[in-house]
């Protein structure tokens, strides 16, 4: 009977041991553990570990291709330490492409740190459009010139309706514009050594001939005398008459060129949306 | 026969010459110096027998007849000294012997109206001229080495040439048409405002002693180069100032010499009444009207150093001032040296440039 006993209560105490550590395990650990995840999820976004992303709204591109491109945004997102995203779309809905442009940037969450930096490519198919919208670093570090320059890069590929290899010479072209000068253009490209040898070979040339020029000058010492002012008797000027009188006048002007002015007062070759933060980039159509 | 004028040394007999260090005659023999004043009842005694003698040269028709042309503008000259017969040019005034080496004065080339007015004697000597010729040929990079070797430096010659000097008043009016601008902006424009304006000057200006060459042999350039000369140092003539140098009488009369002398001097008014408009931004001559009042013309005989020399094919003339002792002449240049010489800057310079694009790249 006393073993009966013991057993019965070991059993007991073993059972509420049990039930315990479930119930610790159902209302403390595990949501301790979800805890922990959220917060870890949140420390990663939050990080400077660029979001980047491909979105084929318009339908036109294949999986695979939309797959690798992705993959090609998130590599150049990660080497630069910004987001380069793109996304093609039907139609603008009535949207300017600039204002369709920077309201994809704000409302998918681009941008790294605190000047949230990055650049969105829009694709309208529909209206033949393309904007490039630039928030943070990108834009003084992918201006006016690079801008062009994307352009330029993918106007072969609109053409012919390759929007992924738009979106591919896009994405090369802002790969290349980062390693030259960074994200934010502060960076110092390659040392132009083509460009400076042509300015050294033409300096050389110049100092050549004048160098060449002095020394044969040094050689002639004879010339005719135009004037004979050695032989002006000094104090000799008199001047009996001396008369100014004034004509007429006229005048000139012409306008200054004026700043770009946007509603918030952006700096020149920005913009300022409607949410108040301040985009640049550009645009084209095809 | 034209009359020479030679002067001996009245102690040993000897050619005198004028010295230019010492500004008297000196007979280089025995060392006497002699007073110019002394040698002016000298010289006037020497000029009584032009008369008896005549003027007129004496053509020695010995030998070969002249052809057609040939004597023309030569002369024939009979050295007293050792009675050598010079042939020379008819402008020639005073030379050397050459095979006695007397100094001679060819008095028919200063007689009556030849005579100048007034003569620069030579203030440097013949060692100064060739210490300014070795030095305006130092330091000259293109200049071939052996130019200066084979230059005859010796041959140096001290000639007087004759100069028109030209006094003149010029009284010019001009008339000017003159700018000043002003230039102001605002937020919307930038604004340009021209004010025009007629400006006249009238007055005169006084030039003295302008010379112009009065030999054709001599070329203008040269001697235009070496000026000026201060004629404040210019003495009454006297033949003796020429012995012992080369002189020759003039071949290009005042009228002909005047025209250039005009040009400078309106040139020189022109540009000292442009000088009285001041405080525009711009001025130029609308009308000139340059009248020279005044005007008379002196000969004279102005010294200089001459050396003629040829080298490679070119011929080269140096001219040295015998007052101030500026010296001008072109010189030959070695075209390889001047290749050389702008390869080796132009590829200093461009290391350089290039150099100095990688450092600021760099920083």
């Amino acid at each position: 009977m006393k073993r009966t006993g013991i057993r019965k209560t070991t059993a007991a105490v073993t059972g509420t041991l049990f039930s315990a550590w479930a119930l610790f395990r159902a209302w403390v650990l595990f949501p301790a553990w979800i805890l922990f995840l959220a917060w870890a999820l949140a420390v990663r976004v939050g990080a400077e570990s660029p979001a980047a992303g491909f979105a084929d709204r318009a339908g036109v591109v294949s999986p695979e291709e939309e797959r690798s491109l992705s993959a090609f945004l998130d590599e150049v997102s990660a080497r630069h330490g910004v987001d380069v995203a793109a996304v093609i779309v039907d139609s603008l809905g009535g949207q300017e492409a600039g204002e369709a442009a920077d309201r994809y940037y704000e409302n998918g969450g681009f941008g790294t740190g605190e000047e949230r930096s990055g650049m969105l490519l829009l694709l309208a198919v529909g209206e033949g459009q393309w904007h490039i919208s630039t928030e943070g670093k990108p834009v003084t570090g992918f201006g006016e010139k690079e801008v062009r320059s994307a352009g330029l890069a993918m106007s072969g590929f609109l053409s012919a309706g390759d929007y992924a290899g738009a979106v591919r010479a896009y994405a090369e072209e802002a790969d290349r514009a980062f390693r030259e000068h960074g994200a934010d253009g502060s960076g110092r490209g390659p040392f132009p050594i083509g460009r400076s040898a042509a300015a050294a070979a033409a300096a050389g040339l110049i100092v050549s001939l004048f160098y060449g020029g002095r020394l044969k000058g040094q050689l002639k010492s004879v010339s005719s005398k135009s004037a004979a002012s050695e032989y002006a008797a000094a104090g000799s000027l008199k001047l009996t008459r001396s008369s100014e009188s004034f004509l007429y006048r006229k005048q000139s002007r012409e306008a200054k060129a004026q700043p770009q002015r946007s509603g918030g007062g952006a700096p020149e070759g920005t913009h300022a949306f409607s949410s108040g933060r301040t985009h640049g980039g550009g645009g084209g159509s095809f | 026969m034209a009359q020479l004028q030679e002067y001996k040394c009245p102690c040993c007999g000897g050619g005198i010459h004028f010295d230019s260090s010492i500004q008297k005659m000196k007979c280089p023999y025995c060392g006497t110096e002699f007073e110019l004043e002394t040698l002016k009842v000298y010289d006037e005694a020497l000029r009584e027998p032009e008369s008896a003698a005549g003027g007129d040269a004496d053509w020695d028709m010995a030998g070969e007849e002249w052809a057609s042309g040939e004597q023309q503008g030569l002369r024939v000259y009979h050295c007293r000294s050792c009675g050598a017969e010079i042939v020379a040019d008819e402008t020639l005034a005073s030379s050397k012997c050459p095979y006695c080496d007397n100094p001679i004065v060819m008095m028919g080339q200063f007689s009556g109206g030849l005579k100048p007015d007034c003569i620069i004697p030579f203030k440097l000597d013949r060692e100064a001229a060739k210490q300014a010729l070795r030095k305006h040929c130092g330091g000259k990079k293109l200049l071939p080495r052996i130019f200066l070797e084979e230059n005859h430096i010796d041959e140096l010659k001290g000639v007087y040439v004759p100069v028109w000097l030209f006094d003149a008043e010029a009284l010019a009016t001009i008339r000017y048409r003159a700018e000043k601008e002003r230039e102001w902006d605002d937020d919307r424009f930038r604004y340009k405002e021209t004010s025009y304006y007629t400006v006249l000057r009238g007055g005169s200006l006084t030039f003295e002693s302008v010379p112009v060459d009065g030999s054709g042999k001599m070329d203008d350039a040269l001697m235009e180069s070496v000026e000026p000369y201060d004629s404040r140092e210019a003495v009454p003539f006297q033949t003796a100032y020429l012995a012992g140098y080369l002189a020759d009488k003039y071949d290009v009369d005042s009228e002909t010499s005047r025209k250039r002398a005009d040009e400078r001097i309106r040139r020189s008014t022109e540009e000292a009444f442009r000088k009285t408009v001041t405080g525009y931004s711009r001025v130029e001559a609308e009308d000139c009207g340059i009248r020279l009042n005044n005007a008379k013309a002196r000969y004279a005989l102005y010294p200089v150093w001459l050396l003629n020399t040829s080298w490679n094919g070119g011929k080269y003339v140096f001219c040295m001032n015998g007052q101030t002792g500026k010296l001008v002449g072109d010189l030959p240049m070695d075209k390889g040296l001047l290749n050389r010489y702008r390869l080796i800057s132009g590829a200093a310079a461009a290391v350089l440039a290039f150099a100095v694009s990688a450092l600021i790249w760099l920083l």
